[in-house]
């Protein structure tokens, strides 16, 4: 065979084999000979590397019934300028169209130049999206097209399988500028392909500015996102964690999302030698600030309000928050936030108090004055507390008042025969020997007595506090049948002094009580029993009309040694206003 | 005065000062509430409080003239005594 004669692979079927409709060239054929050739009609399909390297093959003429091109079939026919179709009217199959597009029609025939490539470019195919989509999807050898249109195999490819992708996107001349970066981009994110769909890769990209012609600017100053997304991607995206990504909004052009995305990329080089977690936490911190922050058009939030709410943050109140950690995010941020000086003040309240020794204040809770927006009818209701404080005052001059209250001691010996002064049973070698062991036991009871203005014990009550309820129950009150008879202003002055003392002491438990349990709001008092000051116990004003008949039984804990009258109705001698 | 008439006597001016403090506490505690109410509330509700409290005042006076009657008469057992 002569070198560069016509080859006609119908003549020559010692050079092309042909399996089932696919064609290749044979083991022995050479192939810098081949300069024109035709392939046959009934051929469906070109062979991978079918005409790899014939370097001098020139013109090919296709039938009408090939479908297929073999993965770089073409690749190295450097001087291939023209592929003619045998029959254009007939069933080109579904790759030909494709050449139309390529090559120019002349006398009937299809003709691709050495100079199409550059004038192709990218613009036919990007100009029909929805040619590429649908020609593209079976067309394997994309590297031969690549060399004439440099156009990237892996880039047409991507969008061929991606309907999504919007046309203004693809006729933006995507690889004029950013190509390096989406490669960069997608080679790095393919490290993920796991868990990163493709749809939130193109948003990324275009989130980056990686479509975008002109770099994103703002504020007068031009940030190349590509160039920090490039950055950000290379140094940190194999560190960053799976439920990071999956938790990030990539889609999200504004809001928290985007302030997010921003903060990351505009820090990266404060961000990059950190700890992985670091990312993850400033993530949180703003998600945190986010959710508990947000207007009632959240999605819309902007960076200033977020930044409001972390000045807030870094109150007085949460300095129990003070941490290495979010101290070092308060620095990150700070210096990412334009308001420098909000910031600066936060991170020396932070630094200030980072050892998070606050001092204790005097009283466990805040005391404030605070203005009543009513002022008169709040003196009015002074001025009638004062009247009646004057002729309380009065009735207990008339009463007499000579008693006083005490709250016996536990090691006081006296609780074991406190019934013999008060005619009660509550002595050892009496019923009630419970009674006066439990007072001397049991921490949550301890008898109450009154003394005379001879310093003589002549009443008694047993006072139970259930601390972790917040109630109390006094009981068992007995008076000297004596001192009852001597006058008969005894009786009610001996029971004012016991409602006297159980406020006191409420007052005061209160006041030395912890977080631990709660306050005391009530304490109760048998009405029916061995109570000598029954009478007085069913008269008494204020609480009675509130608890009338009240069963505490149902709220009361066992305690050994000790059951008062819980299963009998009871009164209230003081509560909490 | 007899003892038990006496006892009576200061038996009623103890109901009738525990009577007085029981309303004017129970008043100074919604005073306290419509008060919490007021610093959040819009302009309508803000009058519904207003009116409220008006009511209250209406019914302070009459405790506050109650209070006085009764403080009289303590002060008249006392003397009797």
């Amino acid at each position: 065979m002569e070198k560069g004669c016509c080859l006609k692979v119908n003549s020559a079927d010692d050079i092309f084999e042909i399996k089932g409709k696919k064609l290749s060239l044979k083991f022995d054929v050479r192939k810098k000979d081949l300069v024109k050739v035709v392939i046959p009609e009934g051929v469906t399909e070109l062979d991978e590397f079918c005409f790899y390297d014939c370097e001098n093959l020139e013109k090919i003429e296709l039938p009408s019934s090939l479908i297929r091109f073999g993965r770089q079939c073409f690749r190295g026919c450097t001087k291939l300028s023209e592929i003619s179709l045998v029959n254009t009217d007939g069933n080109l199959g579904e790759v030909l169209p494709l050449f139309f597009l390529f090559a120019r029609k002349k006398d009937g025939r299809f003709y691709l130049s050495k100079e199409l490539g550059s004038q192709l470019n990218n613009l036919i195919i990007f100009d029909h999206p929805r040619l590429i989509e649908s020609y593209l999807k079976n067309f394997d050898d994309f590297r031969y097209i690549q060399t004439l249109q440099n156009i990237d195999p892996e880039l047409v490819k991507y969008y061929g399988d991606v309907k999504k992708v919007p046309t203004q996107v693809i006729t933006n001349k995507i690889l004029s500028k950013n190509l390096k970066n989406y490669k960069l981009l997608k080679k790095k994110i393919y490290y993920l392909n796991d868990y990163v769909y493709r749809d939130n890769f193109i948003t990324l990209c275009k989130l980056l500015g990686v479509f975008e012609t002109k770099p994103f600017v703002k504020k007068n100053k031009k940030i190349d996102y590509a160039q920090k997304a490039r950055e950000f991607i290379k140094e940190n995206i194999r560190k960053y964690s799976k439920r990071c990504l999956s938790n990030f909004d990539f889609k999200a052009t504004k809001g928290f999302q985007r302030e997010f995305a921003d903060f990351l990329y505009k820090n990266f080089d404060i961000l990059k030698d950190k700890p992985i977690n670091f990312i993850k936490m400033c993530y949180e911190m703003f998600e945190e600030v986010q959710k508990s922050h947000t207007t009632s058009k959240g999605s819309c939030r902007q960076l200033a309000p977020t930044m409001d709410f972390f000045e807030k943050y870094f109150d007085r109140n949460k300095f129990i928050h003070v941490t290495p950690a979010n101290q070092h995010i308060s620095d990150v941020i700070g210096k990412y936030y334009s308001n420098q000086k909000i910031f600066d003040r936060a991170l020396k309240i932070v630094n200030k108090n980072k050892k998070n020794k606050i001092p204790k204040n005097i009283l466990p809770y805040d005391l404030k004055q605070t203005r009543s927006p009513f002022p008169k009818i709040n003196e009015k209701i002074h001025q009638i507390e004062s009247i009646n404080k004057n002729t309380l005052r009065t009735l207990s001059e008339i009463a007499d008042n000579k008693f006083t209250y005490e709250f016996l001691r536990k090691d006081d010996v006296l609780n074991l025969v406190l019934g013999k002064l008060c005619n009660c049973c509550a002595h050892l070698d009496g019923v009630g020997d419970g009674i006066a062991v439990a007072a001397m036991l049991n921490p949550s009871i301890q008898n109450l007595v009154v003394r005379d203005d001879k310093n003589e014990i002549v009443a008694k009550a047993t006072l139970y506090v259930n601390r972790k309820q917040g109630y109390g129950v006094c009981n068992s009150f007995q008076v000297n049948a004596n001192v009852l008879s001597q006058s008969i202003f005894n009786g009610k002055a001996i029971f004012n002094v016991f409602k006297q003392a159980l406020a006191e002491f409420a007052e005061q438990y209160n006041k030395t009580q912890t977080d631990l349990y709660p306050r005391l709001k009530i304490i109760n008092v048998g009405n029916s029993g061995f109570n000598d000051l029954s009478e007085y116990v069913s008269k008494d004003d204020i609480s009675q009309k509130l608890l009338k008949p009240f069963n505490f039984a149902k709220y009361s804990t066992f305690v050994p040694g000790y059951e008062g009258d819980a299963d009998r109705e009871q009164f209230t001698i003081w509560r909490e206003l | 005065m007899e003892d038990k008439q006496f006892v009576e006597l200061y038996e009623k001016v103890v109901d009738e000062q525990n009577d007085i403090m029981e309303k004017t506490s129970a008043i100074k505690k919604q005073v306290q509430d419509l008060e919490k109410q007021y610093q959040d509330a819009d302009q309508t509700k803000k009058q519904e409080i207003v009116e409220k409290l008006e009511q209250l005042d209406s019914v302070l006076e009459d405790l506050e003239q109650r209070s006085i009657k009764n403080a009289k008469r303590a002060n008249k057992l006392k003397s009797l005594k």
